[in-house]
C-alpha cells in the first residue's frame, strides 16, 4: 500500500499538469477559491432564504425536506462527471501485488474525490447556523448523515464506473430507477418530502437506525466495487476484450461517400466512436436530450436568461466538449497527418462542419420536446445554437493550436491529471465568461428579454458561420507557423 | 537530379549538435542503409527528411526542392518511423484503405498492392478484427511497413524497420524492399542498428556517429567489414 502511494504521489507530482504555466495555475487556485466562497456564502445565507420561503417551518426541517432532490442532482451530476481515480494497473499485474489491495485501494483514492467534500461547503455553515444553536451532538450527527449520503452516491457511481462491460451498458441499471424516483416525486411530492425530513431529523436526533442502513448500503456497495475492479482488471488483461466487432461500418461508409470531405469525415466519425473518451461524451447525448427538459420542466417560468450560461454547455451538442481537446485526439498520429496530403485549412472546416451538423442534430429532438415541455426557452436555446456552433467554435479550434494535452485513446477520464492543462481551464472560462458580453449588448437592445439574447446570440453565430472559411484559414495558419511545437509536444518525449 | 539532396544540414539541441551533415547527395532508385548507434542522429536525421522538426540550419531537397515548409514530397513519399505514424483507431485493414485513399488510389488497387504484402502481414493482421492500438508491437511494426509502401511511393523512409519483427517477417521484408527498389525503382532511406540486415540489400551504407558521417560505403566496391571494424573498435 505505502509503495501504491508513493506512485501515485510521483504519478502526481510528474504529470505533465506540473509542467504547465505557474500563472494559469494561480488563476485556477483562484476561480477553486471563488466557487468555495460563494457556495460557503450560500450556506450562511441558506437559513434565510428558506426562513422566507417556508415561514411555517425551521430553515433545518425545510432543507431536509428538500435533501432528496439534493442528492439525486448530486447523483446525476456524479454519473456525468465524477470519474475513477486514474491508476495505473497493468504494471502491477506481474508483480506480488494482490489484485485485491489493488482494488482497495482504488476505492480508497476514490474517496478523495471533490464531489465528497463539495456539497459540505453549503452544509458546514447551514448546519452552524442552524443546529449547532440546538445541540451540538444535532450539527456532528447532520454532518455525519450527510457524509453517508454522499458516500452512497460516491459508491454507487463508483460501482458502476468500474464494473466489467461498457459503462453506458452499466447506465442502463439506474435508468429503471431513475423513472421510479421521478414517478414518485412528480405523484407523491408531499410524501417524498416528508419521508426526506424524517430522515434529516433521524439523522440530528442520532437515530442508530438511520446511521446503519446507510452505512449497510455504502459497504455493500464498496464491498461489490472491489470485486467488480478485480475482475474487470482480468478484463483489461484479457486478449478477448481487443477483439472489436466493427459492425457493418455503414455509417462510416455514409460519411466516406462525401465529396470533398468525406474522407475527414469518415475518420472523424470513427475517431468519435472508437475512442473511449471521445465516444463516452457522444453517449451522452440521448441524456442530454432527455434530461434538459426536464431541467426546464422544473424550471418553470423563471428568467431563463439568467441561465445562459448553462446553454453554452448545451446549445452546441457534443462539440463543446469535444473541441475543448481540438487536435488533441488526433495526438497520437500526427506524425502520419504531417507526412500526408493533408489541407490543414480543409481539416479545421471538415471538423467545423461536422460539429456543427452533429450539434444541429442534437438541437432538432431537443427543441421539439422543448416546444411541449417550455415553449419560451426553444427561441434562446436556436440561438445560443448559432452562438456556439459560431465564435464558441472558432475560439476553441484556435485554442486548441495552444493546446498540448496529449489524449490516450484508450483512457476515458478527461478531467484528471492528465487531461486537465491550464489552457483547457481559461478556453472553458472564456466560452463561459462570454456570455457576460453577450447579456451587455442585449441589455441595450429594445426588447424584452429571452428576445433580445437571442437576437445577439443568433447574429453573432450568423456572423461566425458566414465568414468561416476567412478564421478557419487563420486558424489553420497559425496552426502551420507553430506545427514543430506542436509535434514535439504531441511526441513521445 | 538527384532523389536527395543535403546541404549544411544541422540541428542543435542546447550546445550539442544532434546532426551535422555538410554535404550529401542520394541518388534515384537507391537503397540507402543508415546504421549508428543509439543517439547518433539517424531518427533524427529521418525526422528532418519528413519535416517534422526544423533544421538549425542548412536544407534537404528532394528532386531538387526544399523540404522544410513544403508539401510537394508528401505525394511521392511513404513513411514509417514509429507508433506516431499510426491511426491507432483503425483495424489495419481500415488504415490501408485510408491511407491508399489520400494518395488517390482505390480499394481496388490498395488490394492489389496488399496481396504482395499478404505473406509479410500474416494471419495475425490479415482480417483480424483488431484495433491497431490493440495489435503486438512487431503486429504494428508490420502495418506501419505495408502503410507505407502500399501507396507505391517513389521515396520510402523507414526507421528501424527490422524491429520488433520475427526472425522469418525480418528475412520477407528484405526481399519485399529489395524486389520493390529493383521493380520499380523506388528510392529507399532505411535506419537500423543492425548492419546484417542492411549489408545483404543496401547499394550504400552511411555510418553515423554523433551526428556526423563518419563513413560513406558502396559495396559491393567497399567492404562492409569495415562497418563491422568500426563498431567494435567503439565497444572496446
Amino acid at each position: 500500500m505505502k509503495m501504491l502511494l508513493r506512485h501515485t504521489w510521483l504519478g502526481f507530482r510528474r504529470s505533465h499538469y506540473f509542467e504547465r504555466s505557474m500563472g494559469l495555475k494561480l488563476l485556477m487556485l483562484i476561480v477553486g477559491f471563488f466557487i468555495a466562497g460563494y457556495l460557503l456564502l450560500f450556506g450562511l445565507f441558506l437559513p434565510l432564504i428558506l426562513a422566507n420561503v417556508f415561514p411555517d417551518r425551521p430553515p433545518h426541517e425545510s432543507f431536509f425536506s428538500l435533501l432528496w432532490l439534493i442528492y439525486a442532482g448530486d447523483l446525476m451530476l456524479r454519473l456525468f462527471m465524477q470519474k475513477p481515480p486514474k491508476q495505473l494497473v497493468q504494471a502491477y499485474m506481474g508483480l506480488p501485488v494482490k489484485r485485491r489491495m489493488l482494488a482497495r485501494f482504488i476505492l480508497v483514492r476514490s474517496w478523495f474525490s471533490l464531489y465528497n467534500y463539495y456539497l459540505f461547503l453549503i452544509l458546514v455553515p447551514f448546519y452552524l447556523r442552524t443546529l449547532l444553536p440546538i445541540s451540538g451532538a444535532a450539527f456532528w450527527y447532520a454532518l455525519l448523515g450527510s457524509f453517508l449520503l454522499a458516500g452512497i452516491n460516491h459508491s454507487i457511481v463508483m460501482w458502476i464506473k468500474t464494473r466489467p462491460g461498457g459503462q453506458a451498458k452499466n447506465l442502463l441499471f439506474l435508468l429503471p430507477l431513475a423513472a421510479i424516483m421521478v414517478l414518485l416525486g412528480a405523484l407523491y411530492p408531499e410524501k417524498l418530502m416528508d419521508a426526506s425530513r424524517q430522515l434529516g431529523l433521524a439523522f440530528t436526533s442520532g437515530d442508530t437506525l438511520a446511521f446503519i442502513i446507510p452505512a449497510a448500503i455504502v459497504i455493500s456497495l464498496q464491498a461489490l466495487t472491489s470485486r467488480g475492479l478485480q475482475r474487470a482488471f482480468y478484463e483489461w488483461q484479457g486478449e478477448e476484450s481487443l477483439y472489436i466487432h466493427t459492425g457493418t461500418g455503414r455509417l462510416d461508409r455514409f460519411f466516406g461517400r462525401f465529396p470533398e470531405y468525406g474522407l475527414y469525415w469518415e475518420l472523424e466519425w470513427q475517431l468519435l466512436t472508437r475512442n473511449r473518451r471521445a465516444s463516452g461524451v457522444l453517449k451522452q447525448i440521448p441524456f442530454t436530450i432527455i434530461g434538459i427538459p426536464l431541467l426546464f420542466y422544473f424550471m418553470g417560468d423563471e428568467d431563463i436568461t439568467t441561465y445562459t450560461y448553462l446553454f453554452v454547455l448545451i446549445a452546441g451538442g457534443h462539440g463543446f466538449n469535444y473541441l475543448q481537446y481540438a487536435y488533441s485526439w488526433e495526438s497520437r498520429y500526427f506524425d502520419w497527418i504531417a507526412t500526408r496530403q493533408i489541407d490543414m485549412h480543409k481539416f479545421i472546416r471538415a471538423k467545423y462542419y461536422f460539429h456543427t451538423g452533429l450539434g444541429f442534430l442534437q438541437l432538432l429532438p431537443l427543441l421539439l420536446i422543448l416546444a411541449f415541455v417550455n415553449p419560451t426557452v426553444i427561441w434562446l436555446m436556436a440561438g445560443m445554437f448559432f452562438y456556439v456552433t459560431g465564435p464558441i467554435f472558432a475560439f476553441l479550434l484556435n485554442a486548441g493550436v495552444k493546446n498540448s494535452t496529449r489524449i490516450d485513446p484508450n483512457k476515458r477520464a478527461s478531467f484528471n491529471m492528465e487531461g486537465t492543462s491550464g489552457t483547457l481551464f481559461l478556453t472553458i472560462l472564456v466560452s463561459m465568461l462570454s456570455v457576460i458580453a453577450v447579456m451587455i449588448v442585449a441589455f441595450f437592445l429594445p426588447f424584452s428579454s429571452p428576445v433580445n439574447v437571442f437576437i445577439v446570440t443568433t447574429i453573432t453565430g450568423i456572423l461566425f458561420m458566414i465568414f468561416h472559411r476567412s478564421w478557419i484559414r487563420t486558424i489553420a495558419l497559425r496552426f502551420t507557423k507553430q506545427k514543430y511545437n506542436l509535434l514535439s509536444k504531441y511526441r513521445e518525449k | 537530379m538527384e532523389a536527395i539532396r543535403i546541404e549544411n544540414l544541422k540541428k542543435q539541441y542546447g550546445d550539442q549538435f544532434t546532426l551535422d551533415i555538410p554535404s550529401l547527395e542520394i541518388t534515384p532508385g537507391s537503397l540507402t542503409g543508415i546504421v549508428g548507434n543509439n543517439g547518433a542522429g539517424k531518427t533524427t536525421w529521418l525526422r528532418l527528411m519528413l519535416d517534422l522538426i526544423e533544421a538549425t540550419g542548412g536544407d534537404i531537397r528532394i528532386q531538387g526542392k526544399p523540404v522544410a515548409g513544403s508539401e510537394h514530397w508528401k505525394k511521392i513519399t511513404g513513411s514509417f518511423l514509429d507508433e506516431g505514424f499510426l491511426i491507432d483507431f483503425l483495424t489495419p485493414e481500415e488504415f490501408f484503405y485510408f491511407t491508399g485513399k489520400v494518395y488517390g488510389m482505390d480499394k481496388k488497387a490498395v488490394d492489389e498492392q496488399l496481396a504482395i504484402f499478404a505473406r509479410f502481414l500474416g494471419d495475425e493482421i490479415n482480417g483480424t478484427n483488431k484495433y491497431i492500438r490493440n495489435l503486438s508491437t512487431g503486429n504494428k511494426q508490420k502495418v506501419g511497413i505495408v502503410a507505407a509502401m502500399v501507396v507505391r511511393p517513389e521515396l520510402l523512409i523507414l526507421d528501424e524497420p527490422f524491429n520488433y519483427l520475427d526472425p522469418s517477417s525480418q528475412i520477407i521484408i528484405r526481399k519485399l524492399l529489395k524486389a520493390d527498389n529493383e521493380a520499380r525503382g523506388t528510392t529507399m532511406l532505411i535506419s537500423s542498428h543492425n548492419l546484417n540486415h542492411l549489408t545483404e540489400i543496401c547499394s550504400r551504407v552511411i555510418l553515423l556517429e554523433k551526428g556526423k558521417v563518419v563513413k560513406d560505403l558502396h559495396p559491393p566496391q567497399d567492404d562492409l567489414a569495415e562497418v563491422d571494424r568500426y563498431f567494435s573498435l567503439q565497444a572496446e
